[in-house]
């Protein structure tokens, strides 16, 4: 707060050090110490979406198995979804702590580019509150918007994806000051950021692209943009020497947009999400309507618009709960507008409403809300791990993963079924007496490679959703995605499109040889010997020969 | 005379268009909460037809609540005009104090917003917290009371000048007024109005208005009572609501605040800058109650979004914080901070724009919807201008569909069986024909009956009591809560009542008190098709 009113006495050598130095400091620190509170206890805490987990620790043991994420399967999330949960397990030795670790090596990645971005181009009260915002957002184990209490590490890349974009739209705003050195860590910087949202989820990145190319066209003397995305093709070239999965990749996010659709929502939809959203668009609109009138400038309604849509189009793609970040991101980049027009025009008599002070209250009043609803749940979360709440999951190595009941009764008991579901398609697996089967889950996530630590399938897919990663016309071929499949693990709840488009494939190459009460296990049968199966193979489910 | 011109004439303005925006058109727009308008349209008939509450039938619900949309009725002569009306008068009845106790106490920047937000809270027809083209009028009495409420907490605040005598008794009767009408609103809200007052005996500029508002107050119930006579009666009907669903726990209360932490963040912050600038510790007491009552009032009322209180508390810190800023405390860093304090403002407005813009949104549909033809009357004849329609295409409610229809099938059956229709009776949530017929209303029966929240097995008014003057009774097949409650009264129904129709959604019974009458047929809701009762067909009965 002290930097507030330093703000407002700009000019001597030392107060603009002190207002540049001081913010970044301070948001270097606040990262690194909600990335210590994260990864710390080295344990993970939820309250509910348990299969989101097994989701992420499916995609931990391929990386470990050795497998390479886009090019011993498909997937249409980037790579980082995969190999940073995967250096979480590293760090931290155990799926307990792999995805807090994940997400506090993410935040780090963060909070360098907030150090420079925030500090570089918002008064200190602002980048201080904006860098709370993010990384709170980002470091809680929940959904912005959702109660606190409703602990879950489900969705990374969105995480991810949404903060990388709204960090990157502060940079629309000006310079405080024009410093050598600034140019060239912005072009380092917007860069990374793009990279960052490639390599997670690739509909952030075509935003951050869309972005770029924008402060390139509109933005007078910004040559940094089109370094930023110099350096950008170039890392990714160097990233495909070494990686070899970018042609996949495209193909696998492709394949993706065309079954989910390049543009999704309804008029209907779209006026639900503003009836839900009302609160922040009156008090951004608000805003924006102050910051154009005191400092009249198309290039920032420019940037309004394209921040609206582009949000809009992210919204549609992706979770719409994180979609809070960039509008605040944009308030941010308004709120400064509106500041550095009264600053100019400081001569004017103070109004009883309309004043600086005022101005970065109102902001503060945008943010905090959530910001004190995000801490809570890191608070929760580093609570619950450090006083050991909850249930470990019953299964070797996940001891350190536990599932809480926080008032949150209605989740834990269909968390607590969901795992006896899980234990007992694990039971009938160990119970095929194959040596190590490459297990397929059927439109669940698969818990069970991870749990029986099996070797995971060659060419199948992470997460495979209808209508969303694929369709009926938009799909890598069945057989393909079942090929180094030996068992098909199949809920017998389970019904829909995906199971009625890989069910041809199933029978004709693998036959039902165990049904347990969730269950279905389908066993490949041995290739080119017709129905004479005779293998080890054949052995248990040989009745039918 | 400035004071007049900065607070007072806009504040009278607004109110006085939200109430024409409301009570105009004399006509309610509904989608949401048909059951809860049928008990206040209910209640006000029976009002208008000389019955009083808790007297002439029971009512968890305090009297207020049944006058304030009898006046509307009795004002406009119609049932579309009872609830609009009737906000519009209780828009207007507020009016004088608020531009009392707004224009002493906050400066017009901090007052004139708050003023908007509690007269957009009172003129808007929704349920707070839902969305905002959800039109009702259910729980309007939450509404009024944290209304009233929110009002009286900004009395914490010492006048801005000082005004003598005739300040002190304006107060002192506003305060009366307000504490007065919360209590025979809702009781919770009476309840913490009187709590604050009696910490406003503590206060040593104050106390004096304090004392003779609750001696105001104590005067005025004591002649309510001589007229009313229903003071046991509400109470009683408290104890047996409280007795089924008074219970709260940590649980509930707490949600309700985690469910508003944005209003308690930017109420925390303006208290925060207000600490910080007076060091007060009775404002750190007030804040606190602000909080917590706010909470306990909420985990009362059946909705999600609003601790009102909060909001009021909000408003008062930053009044004071601005009062106190003072360039010569000399603490340094207390006058770094100072500077934004000057912002308070821009953070009421935080708080308050996106209430009352939702709030005036809701507003302006309702006035629009009641001018135009939208909507289905409801199916009765006295019903014709209280419409019901979906305004999205998800709202479309089949539960709400077959419960509006079942009016017109009850009325028409009851209009089959040859006899003049009166004082009927619904053992369900509400009874829709005494109004919807214009038809005397029956005695000493309850106007709510909503299981597992005022009645259960084992909280319960005996059958004599409600339905000793009935001469209709009639059990709807669903309802919103019919089966439990037939279950409960069927032995009272089967001794003095004869089943003399059936229809698809009801089964009507007819007093028979003929002691050498045989034993009952067994009315069975379930079983429709056997007729054995040589009763009038029912105009609409399955053959």
């Amino acid at each position: 707060m002290t930097a507030l009113a330093a703000g407002r006495s700009s000019g001597s050598a030392p107060g603009v050090r002190a207002r540049l130095v001081g913010p970044a400091a301070l948001i270097l620190g606040l990262g690194a110490l909600l990335a210590i509170m994260l990864a710390l206890p080295g344990q993970t805490v939820v309250t509910r979406a348990v299969d989101q987990l097994f989701l992420a620790y499916d995609g931990i043991h391929r990386v470990l198995s050795g497998q390479v994420p886009n090019r011993d399967f498909h997937s249409a999330t980037g790579p980082l979804a995969f190999w940073v949960p995967a250096w979480g397990y590293v760090l931290s030795g155990g799926y307990g702590g792999a995805l807090p670790t994940a997400l506090a090596l993410n935040l780090l990645l963060v909070t360098l580019a907030a150090a420079h971005v925030l500090a570089s181009r918002l008064r200190a009260g602002l980048a201080l509150l904006l860098a709370a915002l993010l990384f709170f957002a980002l470091a809680a184990p929940m959904h912005p918007g959702e109660p606190v209490s409703f602990l879950s590490y489900a969705d990374l890349p969105n995480r991810v994806g949404w903060t990388a974009t709204a960090l990157l739209l502060v940079m629309f705003a000006e310079p405080l000051r024009d410093g050598r050195g600034t140019a060239a860590l912005d072009a380092l910087v917007a860069a990374a950021l793009l990279l960052l949202a490639f390599y997670y989820q690739a509909s952030y990145a075509a935003v951050a692209l869309a972005f770029l190319l924008l402060v390139l066209l509109v933005g007078p003397r910004r040559p940094w943009a089109g370094a930023a995305l110099l350096l950008a093709g170039l890392a990714a070239g160097a990233v495909e020497i070494a990686w070899g999965g970018t042609r996949q990749y495209l193909a696998d996010v492709l394949t993706a947009f065309e079954a989910g659709g390049w543009l999704r929502g309804t008029p209907i939809e779209a006026l639900r999400h503003l009836r839900v959203n009302l609160t922040d668009y009156l008090l951004v609109g608000l805003l924006a309507t102050v910051a154009l009138w005191r400092g009249w400038s198309p290039r920032l309604l420019l940037f309004l618009a394209f921040c609206l849509v582009a949000r809009s189009w992210l919204i549609t793609q992706n979770d719409p709960r994180w979609g809070t970040l960039p509008l605040y991101a944009a308030a941010a980049v308004l709120a400064e507008h509106l500041l550095r027009a009264m600053d100019r025009r400081r001569e004017l008599p103070a109004s009883a409403l309309l004043n600086p002070a005022g101005v970065q209250l109102f902001f503060a009043a945008l943010v905090m809300p959530t910001v004190v609803r995000c801490a809570s749940a890191v608070m929760l979360h580093l609570g619950a791990a450090v006083a050991g709440g909850g249930t470990p999951l019953p299964f070797a190595g996940l001891e350190g993963v536990r599932l809480a009941n926080l008032w949150t009764a209605g989740d834990f008991g269909g968390s607590t079924a969901y795992l006896e579901v899980v234990a007992d398609g694990v039971e009938a697996l160990s119970d095929t007496g194959l040596e190590a089967p490459r297990v397929l889950a059927l439109g669940a996530p698969n818990a069970f490679s991870p749990i029986l630590n099996l070797p995971p399938p060659q060419g199948d897919m992470a997460n495979m959703r209808w209508d969303a990663t694929l369709d009926a016309n938009h799909h890598v071929p069945a057989a393909d995605l079942l090929a180094d499949v030996d068992v098909v693990i199949e809920p017998l709840d389970a019904g829909g499109p995906l199971r009625d488009f890989l069910l041809p494939e199933i029978e004709a190459s693998f036959r039902p040889v165990v049904e347990t009460e969730h269950w279905r296990l389908h066993r490949r049968s041995p290739v080119g010997e017709g129905t004479a199966v005779s293998t080890s193979v054949g052995r248990r489910g040989g009745g039918a020969e | 005379m400035r004071r007049l011109a900065t607070t007072a004439l806009p504040v009278t303005a607004m109110g006085v268009l939200c109430a024409l925006l409301i009570g105009l058109p004399a006509r309610t727009v509904t989608n949401a909460y048909v059951n809860d308008l049928v008990i206040f349209l209910d209640g006000a008939h029976r009002v208008v037809w000389g019955q009083v509450p808790n007297v002439d039938f029971h009512a968890a619900l305090g009297p207020l609540t049944y006058l304030v949309p009898a006046a509307g009725l009795a004002l406009s002569g119609q049932l579309g005009g009872a609830m609009t009306v009737g906000m519009a008068l209780a828009i207007l009845a507020v009016l004088p104090i608020m531009v009392h106790v707004i224009g002493s106490r906050l400066r017009p920047v901090l007052g004139l917003p708050f003023a908007a937000f509690l007269i957009l809270l009172l003129a808007v027809p929704i349920n707070l917290g839902a969305d905002l083209s959800q039109m009702s009028f259910a729980m309007f009495y939450n509404r009024i009371g944290w209304a009233h409420l929110g009002l009286l907490l900004v009395m914490f605040l010492p006048p801005l000048r000082e005004g003598g005598r005739r300040q002190l008794w304006l107060d002192a009767v506003c305060a009366a007024a307000l504490v007065v009408m919360q209590c025979y609103t809702k009781s919770t809200y009476g309840a913490v109005a009187i709590a604050f007052v009696l910490f406003m005996l503590l206060d040593r500029r104050q106390w004096r208005w304090a004392a003779l508002a609750l001696g105001i107050s104590a005067g005025t119930a004591v002649l309510v009572e001589l007229f009313w006579r229903g003071s046991r009666g509400y109470v009683s009907d408290l104890l047996a609501a409280a007795q089924v669903s008074g219970g709260r726990n940590l649980e509930a209360v707490a949600r309700g605040g985690l469910n508003n932490l944005p209003d308690v963040v930017l109420f925390a912050m303006a208290t925060g800058l207000a600490l910080w600038v007076t060091r007060s510790a009775r404002l750190a007491i007030f804040a606190l109650g602000c909080l917590l009552s706010g909470m306990l009032i909420l985990s009362q009322n059946a909705h999600g979004w609003g601790i009102i209180t909060v909001f009021a508390g909000a408003v008062v810190a930053a009044e004071l914080a601005m009062r106190g800023r003072s360039p010569d405390a000399g603490d340094e860093r207390r006058g770094r901070l100072a500077v934004l304090v000057a912002g308070a403002p821009l953070l009421l407005v935080a708080l308050l724009l996106p209430p009352v813009v939702r709030h005036a949104t809701t507003l302006l549909l309702h006035f629009g919807l009641a001018l135009s033809d939208f909507g289905d009357p409801l199916p009765l004849p006295a019903m014709d201008n209280v419409r019901h329609g979906y305004i999205w295409p998800e709202e479309h409610n089949g539960f709400a569909e077959n419960y509006i229809a079942s009016f017109g099938e009850g009325a028409a059956a009851l209009a089959a069986l040859g006899t003049p229709v009166e004082r009927v009776v619904v053992l369900d949530f509400a009874n829709p024909f005494s109004a919807g017929l214009e038809v005397a209303p029956a005695r000493g029966d309850n106007s709510w009956l909503h299981w597992n929240r005022n009645v259960n097995e084992g909280t319960f008014l005996p059958g004599d009591e409600i339905m000793g003057d009935a001469k209709f009774v009639m059990s709807p097949r669903w309802g919103v809560n019919g089966p439990p409650l037939f279950r409960l009264y069927q032995p009272y129904l089967d001794r003095h009542f004869r089943r003399v129709a059936i229809t698809d959604q009801w089964t009507i019974f007819m007093r028979d008190d003929a002691p050498d009458r045989e034993p009952p047929a067994r009315p069975d809701p379930t079983v429709r098709s056997e007729r054995r009762d040589p009763s009038p067909p029912s105009a609409r009965g399955p053959a």
